[in-house]
Formats: structure tokens, sequence, C-alpha cells
């Protein structure tokens, strides 16, 4: 029987393709957690209008408590995707080589 | 975010609830008010509520609907006329007119006012629960 060498091409071809990663990928991660901490800034700048309107009798009083739980669940939405994001660092960081 | 729509929308219906504990509590303030800037005695004040599309420019798109309070009508019929002929408002019949505010059906709005907003309130709080348990199945 006849044993054929391994070659680079025999054991993955599209391996090599499979690790390149998607054009502009990294990109438009970084754009999008830009755009939700801008957006959650604004969230919280808001809440803070509406807390000192409510306080001074501008606004009604659940306008403000209600932009306060927006400003508290974006906040803990991108704390969950920061969370997400070190959670996969520390595991490329621990894989032996 | 699509969740905060929601949100929206139950705030819309607080809003109108209070603007609706805002006209009940004028009622029952004024139950025997006889003489106002108008002339005659107090009338009853309801309000009158419309669906409005909640986003602007697409209502034909079937976009959801918050509520909001369009007008605050003034009812006249149903004047309380009581004989007092000592009374300043008094007619040349010695009757003065009294408010068609009724009390018992006042507090029956104030009651079904008062439920609504918890209504309102509870659904918030549901939205809340929810939007938590999504970002708690990432944990």
């Amino acid at each position: 029987m006849k044993v054929m060498p391994l070659s680079p091409e025999l054991i993955s071809p599209q391996g090599a393709q499979s690790l390149e990663k998607p054009p502009g990928s990294r990109q438009e991660f970084e754009n999008l957690l830009g755009k939700m901490m801008n957006d959650v800034n604004q969230l919280q700048h808001d809440s803070d209008q509406k807390v000192s309107g409510s306080l001074l009798g501008q606004e009604e009083m659940h306008t403000a408590m209600l932009s306060l739980e927006k400003a508290n669940l974006g906040f803990k939405l991108l704390l969950q995707v920061r969370n997400k994001m070190v959670e996969a660092y520390q595991e490329l960081a621990r894989m032996q080589i | 975010m699509s969740m905060f729509k929601s949100m929206d929308l139950s705030a819309s219906g607080l809003t109108a609830q209070r603007q609706r504990l805002d006209v009940i509590a004028e009622n029952l303030a004024n139950i025997n008010t006889t003489r106002t800037a108008q002339g005659g005695p107090y009338k009853r004040k309801s309000v009158i509520m419309e669906a409005r599309p909640a986003e602007d420019f697409d209502s034909f798109l079937g976009s959801p609907e918050k509520v909001e309070v369009v007008q605050i009508t003034e009812d006249s019929k149903g004047l309380v006329p009581d004989y007092d002929p000592g009374h300043p408002d008094a007619n040349k019949d010695g009757t003065v007119l009294y408010p068609n505010v009724n009390p018992v059906s006042e507090m029956v709005h104030l009651m079904l006012a008062s439920r609504a907003y918890e209504a309102n309130v509870a659904v918030l709080r549901t939205g809340k629960t929810m939007a938590q348990k999504a970002l708690e199945i990432g944990r």
C-alpha cells in the first residue's frame, strides 16, 4: 500500500481562506460600539434634563422616571456587550500556543 | 430601540390619565362654585382622548398609536337648581344654579383613572423586566 505524503493543500484547502476576515468588519464593529456609546450618553443626558425639569415642575414625574429607566437599560446593554468582548479577549489570551 | 417604543406608548397613557385626574380634581374642587369668569355656575368638564400615531408621517403604515388628550369639554346640562333667595347669585325667582358635578360619578372616574394609570405602569414594568431578562441571556 502506498502512503500519500501530506501536503498543506490536502489538510485544509479552504482553512487558509476561512481565517481571512470579511473586509471592514473591525471598522464596522468599532463604529457600532462608538454609536452605541454615543446613544447611551445621549440617553443619560436626556434623563438628566428630564429629572431637573420635573424637579422644576416643567415635566411630568413619570417622564423623568421613564428616561432614567431608558438610560439604565441602555447602559446595561452596553455593559453586557463590553463584558462579552472582554470575555472573548480573555479566552484568546488563555489560549496555548 | 424598539423596546423603548412600548415605553413611549405607555408614557402617553400615563400622561393622558394624569390630565384626566387634573380635570376630575377641578370638578370636585368646584362642586359648589356658583360664579365663574364666563358667568353662571361651574360646568362639569371631561376629557376627550384620541389615538394618535406614535411616529410622524407613517400613520398609514400601521404604526402603533399613542393616546393624547385633544380636548376638554364642558357639559352644561343638568345644572342643579336650589331655592335660596338670600344667596347673592340667586335669580329673581330665588333659585341658585349649582354645578352639575355628581360626586359619586366623579369618584368612580377617579378610581378608573387611577386603575388605568396603574395598568400602564404594569405594562411599563413588564417591558422593563423583559428587557432585563433578555440581558440575562448572556450571563
